[in-house]
């Protein structure tokens, strides 16, 4: 292969940090990105995927290895060269000025672009710039004079991918975004990247999902444990089998997530009779029996996470009942609903579900002080005793159960918060995207979780927008479009095709 | 090179504790044996015990992410309270339930204000550092109430050891809620993640007023005892003396972000203050130059022990 047609050479990475090894690839392992190809980069949680793309941006210094962009031998310092050297990235997690507005937020570090002759910023120019920018991609409803904070998830990762394509990349970056949005916004990117990629744009994509990987990338590579694993073509010749077999390193039927065994349901556990929140859902109507998993599928701004929250008191509702048990329930704050039995595991792990800077013992009593103290006295060995099980029960990895969580790959932390609320004994546990940005070995393990739950007989309440998660997991899916429920499927009836037209 | 490196960390680790060991191994050597004498050491525990009470419910704002700024002019509205009262009456009891009083009735207006009102509690304590200083200063009439050396105000709050006892005491309890109640666990993770500390079942509106209210009562026995060491209730005293309680807790390794550290940080925390300044009357140095070092002092500290992470991308 001759240097032109390639855009990006890595050869031998090495990223070694004190303890671990990231990247740790052979000197003779080599990627070449093409120009005008879409790159899969796929790989289980600290599989040294995020550290590549850090190296690349300039933010880490690499141990060893070379890099070469457009033939030339690439060392960026810092996130300036590599955006000059014409790379770009869209981020899982954006670091977000959220006080500021949108247009501020795409040229953010690039404003000397906008000073006029006084030296001050043209403001009008700058929203100008980022109307254009904004509309090119399709983005039209977002204004750029909106203040960032005020925007919704998936209209924030837009902003994201606006900023990352700001600067006119020749390479673009792209770290595990549809984990994050809907189903169309995920559409709409795909598009977007297809065309870029038409324009000769070279992409490496980081994803969690195989199917997007062979929706999209033409190639992939699988890094494992800081390795380079293969690298494969998306053709016949390669079954997605083989992508998952070579990310987890042990065999694995990406089909699994449960037996069609419905026996655990018993009766009526959880009932809502007309629920509504103004701006955010309206007349919901559903059901959960003991033993059963019931799902609500949705995409971003369906009004479904808004209403998971709503059953645990966390958003007020404004009209309609719920009852639990067959007894009605009025829910004022996550207190009264922990009082009587009722779980949430959000959406948002990091901001909703976790103390980062504690461990798993506090992170998984916190949940559950009034079992963990007497006469307000805390129980240490208890709490300690009950963290030790649940590593023990939900493999959690991590070197000791004090061991601050934020050091904890995606899927390990999720098992935290789960175990959280599977101690306390919660009978109804409203589950909100267990497995986002979780890597698949984790992911069929939360599965498991789920299931023995369903066995113990407690109800479960899935949210999600992944369908065949809903499909492969619940006894009954509700579908939300706008706030309200638009369909209702029994197991062994609905398919994929059947509950997405109800979706959107 | 591995011993270094943990002795470096350790260091790092226990700033607070390390400079504590370094300043008195040095005013020990250098100021002619005036320095490591019981009777001295002995003036500079007594000396630091308002501070180190008032601390004490100082640490448990900080720790929960909160501020309190009002603290220098509630001591000396209780100081003034308690001279008063028992000028008035005769009756310690009565002295201290008056400023105990006082004391949670304002600190319990400032945890409702922040919680019902929703304003933060940098400017509702703000509000009350002024509001309080009014108060003293009309309640006393500009001037101060002394207090009698044969009273139970001085012999108990004013002199060792008994101070030293009640000061431990106080220490003693709330380490041990900190440590081994609910409300100290709760306090933690309120300081931790307001948010998760709610979606885990935390009452957060209830707790903050709590914590608030654990502050009055121990600014209450902080003023009582300052007034006890200077011999009277005055209206001009504690100006400034927030700044040296957040100094003391900081330095003692409770983040100002809230979530981490504890009481006993805070006590190495005063004691380190208590020995500097010390030291340095004894080095002859002006308090003016005081000052200084300790404004050094407290950046420096949490200069080197703060963890600095790389501009990363979080995943």
């Amino acid at each position: 292969m001759s240097g032109e047609t390639n855009a990006v050479v890595l050869r031998g990475l090495k990223k070694y940090f004190p303890g671990t090894k990231a990247l740790d690839w052979n000197d003779d392992d080599v990627i070449e990105i093409r120009k005008g190809e879409i790159h899969g980069l796929v790989g289980e949680n600290g599989a040294g995927k995020s550290t590549t793309f850090q190296i690349l941006m300039g933010i880490y210094d690499k141990t060893g290895g070379e890099m070469e962009l457009f033939g030339e031998t690439y060392n960026p310092q810092n996130v300036h060269d590599a955006e000059a050297a014409g790379i770009s990235i869209v981020m899982q997690q954006p670091n977000f000025a959220d006080n500021l507005t949108v247009a501020e937020n795409v040229f953010l570090g690039c404003d000397k672009k906008f000073r006029n002759k006084l030296g001050l910023i043209d403001w009008k120019r700058q929203n100008q710039e980022a109307k254009e920018i904004l509309d090119r991609l399709g983005y039209t409803d977002i204004e750029p004079t909106a203040v960032l904070g005020t925007l919704g998830y998936e209209k924030t990762k837009q902003v994201e991918i606006a900023r990352a394509l700001s600067t006119n990349p020749r390479v673009l970056l792209v770290d595990e975004t549809s984990a994050a949005i809907s189903k169309e916004s995920a559409q709409k990117l795909y598009a977007l990247l297809k065309r870029l990629k038409g324009q000769g744009c070279a992409i490496l994509y980081i994803s969690h999902f195989i199917d997007e990987v062979y929706e999209l990338c033409d190639r992939v590579s699988i890094l494992r444990d800081g390795k380079l694993i293969a690298k494969l073509p998306i053709d016949e010749s390669v079954t997605p089998d083989m992508i998952v077999k070579n990310m987890v390193g042990r065999d694995m039927s990406s089909a699994v997530y449960r037996s069609d065994d419905n026996s655990s349901i018993g009766d009526v556990l959880f009932e809502t009779k007309g629920l509504g929140k103004r701006g955010e859902f309206e007349d919901i109507n559903i059901c959960v029996r003991k033993g059963e998993i019931v799902g609500i599928a949705g995409i971003g701004g369906c009004g479904s996470e808004a209403f998971g929250k709503a059953l645990f008191g966390y958003e007020m509702i404004d009209a309609g009942k719920m009852y639990l048990e067959g007894k009605e329930i009025r829910l004022r704050s996550p207190l009264d609903a922990m009082r009587l039995g009722i779980g949430l595991i959000p959406k948002d792990r990091e901001k909703e579900g976790l103390f980062l800077q504690y461990g798993s013992v506090i992170n998984i009593a916190s949940g559950n002080m009034r079992r963990m103290s007497r006469r307000g006295i805390v129980n240490h060995a208890g709490e300690r005793t009950m963290a030790e099980q649940s590593v023990k029960q939900f493999l959690i990895k991590t070197p000791s159960v004090d061991d601050p969580v934020a050091d904890m790959s995606g899927g390990n932390r999720q098992k935290v918060v789960i175990a959280k609320w599977i101690v306390n004994e919660s009978k109804f546990l409203i589950v909100n995207s267990p497995t986002r940005g979780v890597d698949v070995g984790a992911k069929y393990e939360i599965y498991k979780i789920l299931e023995d739950l369903k066995n113990e007989g407690r109800g479960i309440l899935l949210i999600s927008d992944e369908l065949p998660e809903l499909i492969g997991m619940c006894d009954k899916v509700y579908s939300f479009k706008q706030g309200k429920v638009s369909g209702e499927f029994e197991r062994m009836v609905f398919t994929e095709e059947k509950i997405a037209t109800q979706m959107v | 090179m591995e011993n270094k490196n943990t002795v470096v960390a350790f260091i790092k680790k226990n700033i607070s504790l390390s400079a504590f060991f370094i300043l008195f191994v040095l005013f020990s050597l250098t100021t002619q044996g005036k320095f490591f004498a019981v009777g001295n050491l002995l003036s500079v525990l007594t000396g630091s015990t308002d501070l180190l009470v008032c601390a004490l419910g100082g640490t448990f704002i900080i720790m929960m992410g909160s501020i309190d700024l009002a603290v220098g002019s509630m001591i000396s509205l209780g100081g003034v309270v308690v001279a008063k009262t028992y000028l008035a009456t005769g009756n310690l009891l009565l002295a201290l339930l008056a400023t105990w009083g006082v004391c949670a009735l304002c600190y319990g207006i400032m945890g409702l204000a922040h919680v019902c009102l929703k304003v933060p509690t940098f400017i509702v304590t703000l509000g009350m550092l002024s509001i309080a200083r009014a108060v003293v200063t009309m309640v006393s009439g500009g001037s101060i109430t002394m207090i009698d050396y044969d009273g139970p105000i001085k012999q108990i709050f004013g002199l060792r050891p008994s101070v030293l006892i009640v000061t431990f005491l106080a220490f003693l309890i709330t380490w041990v809620v900190e440590r081994y109640v609910l409300f100290g666990r709760y306090t933690r993770l309120i300081g931790g993640n307001e948010n998760v500390a709610r979606l885990s079942g935390v009452n957060v509106k209830l707790m903050k007023v709590m914590v608030y209210l654990f502050a009055g009562t121990t600014t209450a026995l902080g003023s009582v005892i300052m007034a006890g060491r200077i011999g009277s209730g005055s209206p001009s005293v504690g100006s400034g003396y927030e700044l040296d309680v957040i100094t003391a807790v900081v330095l003692g390794g409770t983040a100002q972000t809230g979530g981490v550290g504890g009481v006993a940080g805070t006590l190495v925390g005063v004691l380190t203050i208590g020995i500097l300044g010390n030291g340095l009357v004894l080095w002859g140095m002006p308090s003016e130059v005081q000052l200084f070092v300790k404004g050094l002092v407290v950046i420096l500290a949490v200069a080197v022990s703060t963890e600095r992470k790389p501009n990363m991308i979080v995943k």
